[in-house]
């Protein structure tokens, strides 16, 4: 900005100079080449400013390339075309040649582009490619006058410098073709009705997904009710009317064979949720070798816990397996595989299978002081319900349900209802009112979870 | 010299982002937000309803602005959002949403609905909910923003995938394109990582190679042409490491600094900076003019900057050197090398 304010400052006083030296009758173009920096530049900036207007020294021949250089001038130059050196003697006038001719005609344009004044976007491609194509020749058409005399070694110079300036302006003004080009500027959308277009295209690829379970069913649904309103609407005649006649057939075709792939992939979504809940592999799970640690320890555990029946190595064992289980669940959760409540479910069914298990003294040991069953069954279900119920609730408000991590914790928490009844009838009464209270309050919830949990598994 | 007076006619900017919050419910592995650096930024508090109202009326009143693009931290946190759009459509401006999705259900899109938002941008990292959602350290993502983005479409919005080409991601790039598009997606941003921010914490794990990601550009335009299905890079590609001119269907884009189309980013406080990657603050719009502030000598330092390795490149100028953003956020200079081009330097050919 400041270069801006200054040059403007130049050429007014520039103007000034030119004009005073006019009225004096001296020699423009000669005053605009010798004498001190500052003078040429101040003159050759009112000089430029005449050229501009369309003036030029020595008289109004409008086929003489105009005379203002930049003067040697640093930065805030003020060039406007190149300086013609003078006529040999008996030779062809240098503006007669035709590399001047073309040089000149280079340069105005490029100066125009370089400064500008062609605003932000100049040229298209080509356009670019062509000027800076014709700035080179005009870089060795500079050479084949210098060499031939016909400009001296200052004016090669200047031009040789200025050259390199335009060119540098030229290539940092981007194309037609690259005015959206710009970081993280949005895209510039075509109109959603083209998607319309695009449905036979989608189609078979939503059904890919879908049948892979790449998607949430639920986005599915979303994504099908979408199309079946684009498909509605072409399926009124009204609208299909307002097709072109020679489009109308193409829309049908769209329309019905959208029509017959949207079937194909409601079909395989409802057949999904009829069906009844799925092993584990279905989902990304089955390969995860996180979650083959933490069932290589269900397995082990299940049946000594059980059958109340285990050895002490069998439990050193299990007690490694839970460790690596444990460790392995985080790692599930942290990575987001597992949602906290679903990795905190499967860790307190761990835990309960692990109590389970140790709640009978090892079969190979004669020692008898290791904690026993003191608790009736009732009160162990009500409190590994308990604790599981906020992993529940967690594991429904996340939203994410892994059939794998479903088939494991349902059974359990299942089982524990069926033998949440009331405390045997030689505990006190209101000890047995107290946990029928607390029973009641727990079994509802988790009924209401486990069902909400059903109805969202089954939508999957 | 430096004022108002002496800006550039016309005198308009057409586009600025407003980060509207720096809060955010995810904590992508990628993220380049300015406030993560390593170096320090400064606090930044919401201003109240009121204060950024009257802050961006100032800010369109001086630019001219026509788009605005709201951005984050996740905008919908901010629970005077639906307040700004409502400003904002009222000033006739056009507003796309930068969003994770995650808080999009189908009431706050019918708030938000109804030619409010010109467009919505939402990341879609991988087809692998387990990919998206540890790109995106947050479990669930993937399944709700594949979901607001049916949602979105229902709704007849138009809506933008963003990938973001990381390591993790990039194998499962053309199946993720095959989403979006099977979703209704009416184009994808394919931007490849750019470190900045917390990304800068995990360039090694999230850098890919410069084959693979060339790899993707060929998927990428295969994909654009089978399904006439817009695909944009708009992080830079450098031109010196990929062969930009192969793909017909690919849009490129480079940086846009110091130009008319500049990326002016407005943070929460009112700060601005040249664009939403950079840490650079060229001071307050609250304060100062906005002109006075992007024709400031920290603004044109900031243009002018290019990395010496550029010097003799053919399109130097048009390029500027990648993203000197992620240089400045990652390696201390906009005049640095940007952490993508130093890593492949080696490879680099400049465009004689």
């Amino acid at each position: 900005m400041p270069y801006r304010a200054l040059n403007g400052l130049l050429v007014a006083a520039g103007l000034v100079a030119a004009l005073v030296l006019m009225v004096l009758g001296a020699d423009l173009a000669l005053a605009a080449r010798t004498g001190p920096r500052w003078k040429r530049r101040l003159v050759a900036a009112g000089l430029g400013l005449l050229a501009a207007l369309g003036w030029t020294p020595g008289g109004c021949n409008e086929s003489a390339p105009p005379a203002p250089t930049n003067g040697g001038a640093g930065t805030a130059t003020i060039t406007v075309s190149p300086v013609p050196a003078a006529t040999p003697a008996g030779g062809q006038g240098l503006t007669e040649t035709p590399q001047w001719t073309h040089l000149t005609a280079t340069w105005k344009e490029a100066e125009e582009v370089a400064s500008g004044r062609r605003g932000p976007y100049p040229f298209d491609e080509a356009g670019q490619k062509k000027l800076l194509a014709d700035l080179a020749t005009v870089g060795a058409e500079i050479e084949a006058l210098a060499k031939a005399s016909r400009l001296n070694e200052a004016e090669t110079g200047l031009l040789r410098e200025d050259l390199k300036r335009l060119v540098a302006g030229v290539e940092a003004h981007r194309p037609t073709e690259r005015v959206n080009f710009t970081c993280y500027e949005p895209m510039m959308m075509q109109p959603s009705h083209d998607s319309l277009a695009r449905l036979e295209a989608r189609l078979p690829l939503l059904e890919k997904l879908a049948a892979a379970e790449k998607i949430h069913p639920d986005a599915v649904r979303k994504v099908l009710a979408t199309i079946e309103e684009d498909i509605a609407f072409l399926e009124v005649k009204d609208h299909l009317n307002e097709f072109e006649p020679k489009q109308r057939p193409a829309a049908e075709k769209v329309r019905d064979a959208a029509r017959a792939a949207l079937d194909r992939v409601k079909t395989r979504l409802d057949g999904s949720a009829q069906t009844p809940p799925r092993p584990a592999t279905p989902d990304n799970l089955a390969s995860n070798k996180n979650w083959a640690i933490v069932l290589q320890y269900w397995q082990t555990v299940t049946p000594l816990a059980e059958s109340g029946q285990s050895t002490e190595k069998q439990r050193e064992d299990a007690e490694k397996y839970y460790t690596a289980a444990t460790a392995a669940l985080k790692r599930l959760s942290d990575a987001g595989e597992l949602t906290e409540g679903e990795a905190g479910l499967v860790l307190t069914q761990a835990r309960c299978l692990r109590e389970d298990m140790l709640r009978n003294p090892p079969t190979d040991s004669n020692v008898t002081c290791y904690v026993m069953a003191i608790f009736p069954p009732q009160q162990q279900s009500l409190d590994r319900l308990s604790a599981r119920l906020p992993m529940l609730k967690k594991m429904l408000e996340a939203g994410k349900l892994h059939p794998a991590v479903i088939e494991k914790i349902l059974p359990p928490i299942e089982a524990d209802l069926k033998q949440l009844g009331s405390l045997p009838a030689d505990y006190p009464a209101n000890m047995r009112e107290a946990f029928d209270k607390q029973a009641a309050a727990v079994r509802a919830e988790v009924e209401r979870a486990v069902a909400d949990l059903k109805k969202a598994a089954e939508a999957k | 010299m430096i004022s108002s007076e002496a800006t550039p006619s016309p005198r308009r900017h057409d586009s600025l982002v407003f980060e509207v919050t720096q809060r955010c419910n995810h904590a992508c592995l990628h993220c380049y937000n300015a406030w993560k650096n390593a170096a320090p930024y400064p606090d930044t508090e919401e201003l109240s309803t009121a204060d950024t109202l009257a802050m961006l009326g100032k800010v369109l009143d001086e630019s001219g602005a026509r788009l605005i693009s709201l951005s984050g931290g996740e905008p919908l946190l901010r629970s005077d959002i639906y307040e700004i759009v409502e400003f904002l459509a009222a000033r006739g401006v056009g507003v796309n949403l930068i969003t994770n999705g995650s808080l999009l259900t189908e009431a706050s899109i019918a708030r938000l609905a109804g030619g409010k938002i010109s467009l919505f941008e939402l990341p879609l990292l991988s087809v692998d909910r387990a990919v998206h959602d540890r790109l995106s350290v947050s479990a669930g993502a993937f399944d709700r923003v594949t979901m607001a983005l049916a949602t979105l479409k229902s709704a007849r919005q138009r809506v933008v995938a963003v990938f973001v080409a990381t390591r993790l991601n990039l194998p499962q790039w053309r199946e993720t394109a095959e989403l979006a598009f099977a979703l209704g997606a009416d184009g994808v941003l394919f931007n490849r990582f750019n470190p900045g921010g917390e990304g800068a914490r995990h360039i090694e794990e999230l850098q890919a190679s410069p084959q693979d990601l060339a790899s993707a550009l060929d998927a990428a335009e295969d994909f654009a042409r089978t399904y006439d299905f817009p695909i944009s890079c708009s992080i830079a590609m450098p031109p010196c490491l990929f062969d930009t001119a192969r793909y017909e269907r690919l849009t490129f884009g480079f940086c846009a600094a110091g130009t008319e189309r500049a990326y002016y980013t407005i943070d929460p406080a009112g700060r601005l900076r040249p664009c939403n990657h950079s840490p650079t603050i060229l001071g307050n719009v609250r304060q100062r003019n906005f002109w006075d502030l992007i024709g400031s000598p920290a603004a044109r330092d900031f243009s002018a900057a290019r990395p010496a390795f550029c010097a003799g490149c053919r399109i130097e100028a048009a390029c500027q050197g990648c993203c000197k953003a992620a240089a400045e956020a990652c390696r201390g200079s906009p005049r640095a090398l940007e952490p993508f081009l130093a890593a492949n330097a080696a490879r680099a050919v400049k465009v004689r």
